[in-house]
């Protein structure tokens, strides 16, 4: 074969596919055709041999064309992949040749897309994520609401009701309140351990769809009479403590004085609620479980298929409402619960932190926008510099595609290392998050950065590429070519692109004021709630929870005589300052109350709390007392019955006067048994915070234990140590010894107050605490933002400033021409933000504690720090731009 | 003319391609008179099968092509072999011979042993 020659008009002339093929055949046919006729056959029957010879042209021709395509197709993508590779080199380069540029860029980007993951990751482990039980959408929680709406724990009797009358659920159980339950000691593993215990009742494994490891769930006949002594454990328990043994029941465990079997152990992961480990049956036996005021459990029930929250809950609430109408003992009846709510299990769990976490989420997308901001008015004036070598190469010939693909290869990168360091910081940032412990956040134990939160980051990559890097490209590669070659790239642009500058400035300060208005308002907010006093002093002080049956202690004689001697042996105990008992705690949720009458006034009055105490507990607590005197000696069963007013009460209903010797009766709960006695006040104490610290106190009416044994049959004991410190671990054993001493079968649960109150407190401190650092960092883009954006312009306007210097231009004017453009935009931002934080105040409003959302101080103190922040780094360099001699300027012309 | 078609499959019809064109830059209707005669006629590559084989070894590689004007002065796509295709010849040549060498021992083996 020869080469074709120059002058071929095929040579350098790219075919089209379909021409290509055609040609090809076209020769094959002539081929043979000359063939044939060599042999002799004439020109037209050996035309026709051959189109008969070689068959299909058309289909031939089409797989041909089909497979010159798929060629060219692969041909084109060596071709992308080898200029991307170019570009990416060449990226590389330019990025390492203005390091400075590329470090402040790629760090600010890890900030803000590590920012971002967290609070992602965190959002989606907390909020998003179903619970990883079997269809755990079908699961829900069911508590009792009193008359005042608040959320309580469920009664045992009513309970055992639910359960066999209405059947919304294929499974109901309860189990005991993890608040007021702590580590136990369990011996028979390797070693004695504590840990959490929880009893629960029949049906618990069968709501979450419990299929056991090894061994099995309980039976139905193990919640006859008391309970079998058998013991199901978690994974966690089995593999660390019980060797992963198969034969369970070679190591029974002993814990509450008894030897447990164990029977099961459950899948990993399994650890609900509250991080349990051992579960035991409970079988809630009548005599134990106490009156339908009784709030001990938390229930959970499985949904049957196709019964909604709705349906069940006015099932539930109809149940109630007939059980009510049949208590014939109207002051219990007046404490059993108004009515029923029932969430969805997840909600239950998380619900109380939505709020927080979305807003924490918006946050962090305005960081985002900022640093993306930030970095594309960095590019831009980059882009500025580089107007004449992109006008050269433009020139030479290299398509604007290509050009708009090289810049936005150059801000992938950057986003790619920013976003990979970025998810560096964010494992980071996740175990610290973890250390804070699971009180402030449910389910954080399960959080981890799973797939999804890559796909996020890489989302979040690509969207800060584009945003920054795509965006400046168009605008760098649009500018006139002619014009830009013909002043060498010195000289200044059109009006168009200048007008870029203000708008990115004004966006900047606009989300800067809403993240620093925010973090300020949660700053105050928190300082707010922080300095609230709960009405009792919680370090130092243990409690003991414990109920007394009625087949160990049938009547009133016996209840009072065991908190007698228990007190008495408590309070002369070493290392105990007071001892007391009382059946509700303070941060314990709603309590009972109801209405009752004054002596001499001809209506009830409002409602108030009712609980009962004796006087160590308001010594224990540091409860103040304010009038009068706490119960003592004086008082019993043989004496007049007493109360002890809180001040919430005696300023309502004795405004400016002393209620303390005034009498009171008919209380709720008390007006069955003792609705005719008259009770004499005789003490006014300090208001307790009940539900919330950031409740108001409730009017509260505390009656002497002596006086109304029945109601301590399930109470709390609270014991206050001597340590200067507030170290409880030997005040625990303590409690522990002497409480064994009068009566060693009495369960019971032994805590700190100090565990009950963190919790309260833990979500607000890491709402605020994220929201600082997310504001810090806005402002600090910011102010770098505004300097950057000054120093640029001053540098542009080089010349400018230094011919009307030479004019006899005063400095300071000169100095704030330099400053104007960017101090009034960012005003403008400012002025932007403010508008927009005032029309968002709902979204913050409830998460804030005796703070306006728009509290003037707030608002006035972010705007005067931004406009001073945004002064000070414009002034900068425009004071250092006066200082340039004109000459100079001049003569560089 | 061929007395007897056989069908070729898709392998074979490469190897064939790859063989051919090794001897030297070749066009299509000149790979396709080669194995006619080369083979007596035993075997005739379809024309239909040809051309689109012809572009799937080109996309894999495996050849190179271009236009150039033949002996009889005509423009024809010339095929050549590449050197990742001669390494490609190499194996499926030996792969082959190797089948070729099975298929034989069992078609002219002895008759297997009577079952135990």
């Amino acid at each position: 074969m020869t080469p074709l020659s120059r002058n071929s008009w095929l040579a350098g002339r790219r075919l089209s596919a379909r021409e290509d093929v055609q040609r090809e055949i076209a020769h094959h046919l002539a081929a043979r055709v000359d063939e044939l006729v060599t042999a002799g056959w004439d020109p037209v029957t050996a035309r026709a041999e051959a189109a008969r010879v070689f068959g299909d042209v058309a289909a031939v021709s089409d797989a041909s064309r089909r497979e010159a395509l798929r060629l060219e197709r692969s041909q084109r993508w060596r071709e992308f992949a080898a200029d991307v590779r170019r570009d990416i080199r060449v990226g590389i380069r330019g990025l390492v040749r203005h390091s400075g540029f590329s470090v402040i860029a790629v760090l600010t980007l890890a900030l803000a897309i590590g920012a971002n993951t967290t609070i992602y990751t965190l959002v989606h482990g907390v909020l998003l994520q179903p619970l990883p039980y079997p269809q755990a959408d079908r699961l829900v929680q069911v508590s009792e609401v009193d008359a005042k709406g608040r959320a309580m724990s469920v009664a045992g009797r009513n309970f055992l009701d639910w359960q066999d009358q209405i059947h919304p659920f294929t499974a109901f159980a309860v189990y005991n309140n993890p608040r007021f339950m702590s580590p136990t000691t369990v011996l028979g593993g390797d070693h004695p351990v504590r840990v959490q215990v929880m009893p629960v009742s029949r049906e618990f494994f069968r709501v979450f769809a419990v299929r056991p490891e090894v061994g099995r769930v309980f039976t139905d006949e193990e919640f006859a009479g008391d309970g079998a002594s058998v013991a199901v454990v978690s994974d966690r328990f089995w593999r660390a403590n019980l060797g992963a043994i198969t034969a369970l029941g070679a190591h029974p465990l002993r814990l509450f004085g008894g030897d447990f079997t164990v029977v099961g152990v459950t899948p990993p992961g399994f650890d609900f609620p509250a991080g349990a480990d051992v579960w035991v049956p409970n079988p809630l036996a009548p005599a134990r479980i106490g009156a339908r005021s009784s709030h001990n459990y938390l229930a959970v029930g499985r949904l049957r298929d196709g019964m909604t929250i709705e349906q069940a809950t006015r099932q539930l609430g109809e149940l109630m409402a007939r059980i009510r109408s049949t208590i014939t003992d109207q002051s219990e009846a007046a404490n059993v619960a108004a009515s029923v709510r029932v969430v969805s299990l997840r909600d239950a769990m998380v619900g109380s932190t939505r709020q927080p976490l979305l807003l924490l989420l918006a946050a962090g997308g305005l960081l985002l926008l900022i640093a993306c901001t930030n970095i594309a008015s960095a590019t831009l004036a980059r882009g500025t510099g580089r107007r004449l070598e992109i006008a050269v190469r433009s020139a030479i010939g290299a398509g604007r595609r290509r050009l708009v693909r090289q810049l936005f290869i150059e801000s992938l990168i950057v986003s790619l290392l920013g976003g990979l360091i970025g998810v560096g910081l964010a494992t980071e940032s996740l175990h610290v998050v973890k250390l804070l412990g699971p009180s402030s956040l449910p389910r954080l134990d399960t959080v981890r950065l799973g797939w999804q939160a890559a796909f996020f980051t890489a989302v979040a990559i690509a969207f800060t590429a584009v945003l920054f890097g795509l965006l400046p490209a168009l605008r760098i590669v649009r500018a006139d070519i002619g014009a830009v070659l013909r002043t060498g790239g010195r000289g200044t642009t059109g009006g168009a692109s200048e007008r870029i500058w203000p708008i990115l400035l004004t966006t900047q300060a606009m989300f800067a004021v809403a993240l620093l208005i925010g973090a300020g308002l949660l700053l105050r907010s928190f300082t707010a709630i922080s300095r609230v006093d709960p009405g009792f002093r919680s370090t130092g002080v243990a409690t003991a929870a414990l109920e007394l049956t009625e087949s160990s202690y049938p009547d009133d004689i016996a209840t009072a005589r065991y908190f007698d001697q228990a007190l008495a042996s408590l309070q002369a105990a070493p290392g105990v300052r007071a001892a007391g008992v009382t059946n509700h705690l303070p941060l314990g949720g709603a309590g009972i109350n109801g209405d009752f009458e004054i002596e001499g006034r001809t209506q009830a009055s409002g409602y108030a709390d009712y609980r009962v105490a004796s006087g160590g507990y308001f010594r224990a607590m540091s409860i103040p007392l304010l009038q009068g005197r706490l119960f003592d000696d004086r008082d019993g069963p043989e004496t007049g019955d007493v109360a002890v007013i809180n001040q919430a009460l005696a300023e309502r209903d004795w405004p400016g006067a002393s209620p303390v010797g005034h009498r009171i009766r008919r209380l709720a709960n008390d007006r069955f048994v003792y609705g005719d006695r008259w009770l004499t006040i005789v003490g006014v104490v300090g208001n307790v915070r009940h539900g919330d610290l950031t409740r108001v106190p409730d009017p509260a009416i505390y009656v002497d234990y002596r006086q109304r044994p029945f109601r301590v049959r399930d109470a709390i004991i609270v014991v206050a140590g001597t340590d200067p410190d507030g170290r409880t671990a030997g005040l625990t054993a303590t409690v522990r010894r002497e409480l064994a001493g009068v009566d060693p079968d009495v369960p019971i649960t032994v805590s700190t107050m100090d565990t009950f109150v963190a919790s309260s407190l833990a979500l607000r401190r890491l709402i605020m605490l994220v929201m600082t650092v997310f504001a810090l960092a806005a402002l600090i883009l910011a102010v770098v933002g505004v300097y950057g954006v000054v120093s640029y312009s001053v540098v542009r306007r080089t010349r400018e400033i230094g011919i009307r210097m030479a004019l006899g231009g005063r400095t300071a004017a000169v100095r704030w021409l330099m400053m104007r453009g960017a101090v009034s935009a960012v005003v403008m931002g400012v002025v932007l933000g403010v508008a927009g934080a005032l029309a968002a105040t709902r979204a913050i409003g409830t998460l804030l504690y005796n703070v306006s959302p728009t509290d003037p101080g707030t608002f006035l103190g972010v705007v005067l720090l931004i406009v001073a922040a945004a002064w000070i780094a414009s002034l900068i360099p425009a004071w250092r731009s006066t200082k340039v001699d004109p000459m100079n300027v001049l003569r560089a012309e | 003319m061929n007395p007897t078609s056989n069908e070729l499959l898709k392998g074979t019809l490469d190897l064939l391609i790859l063989k051919t064109v090794n001897w030297g830059p070749m066009h299509g209707y000149a790979i396709s008179r080669w194995i006619r005669e080369q083979t007596g006629d035993l075997l005739a590559v379809e024309e239909g099968a040809l051309y689109p084989a012809l572009r799937r070894l080109e996309t894999r590689g495996w050849l190179a092509s271009e236009w150039a004007r033949s002996e009889t002065g005509r423009e024809a796509r010339f095929y050549t072999i590449t050197p990742v295709g001669r390494r490609r010849l190499r194996d499926e040549a030996t792969a082959w011979q190797r089948y070729v060498l099975a298929m034989t021992r069992v078609l002219e083996g002895p008759r297997p042993s009577a079952a135990r």
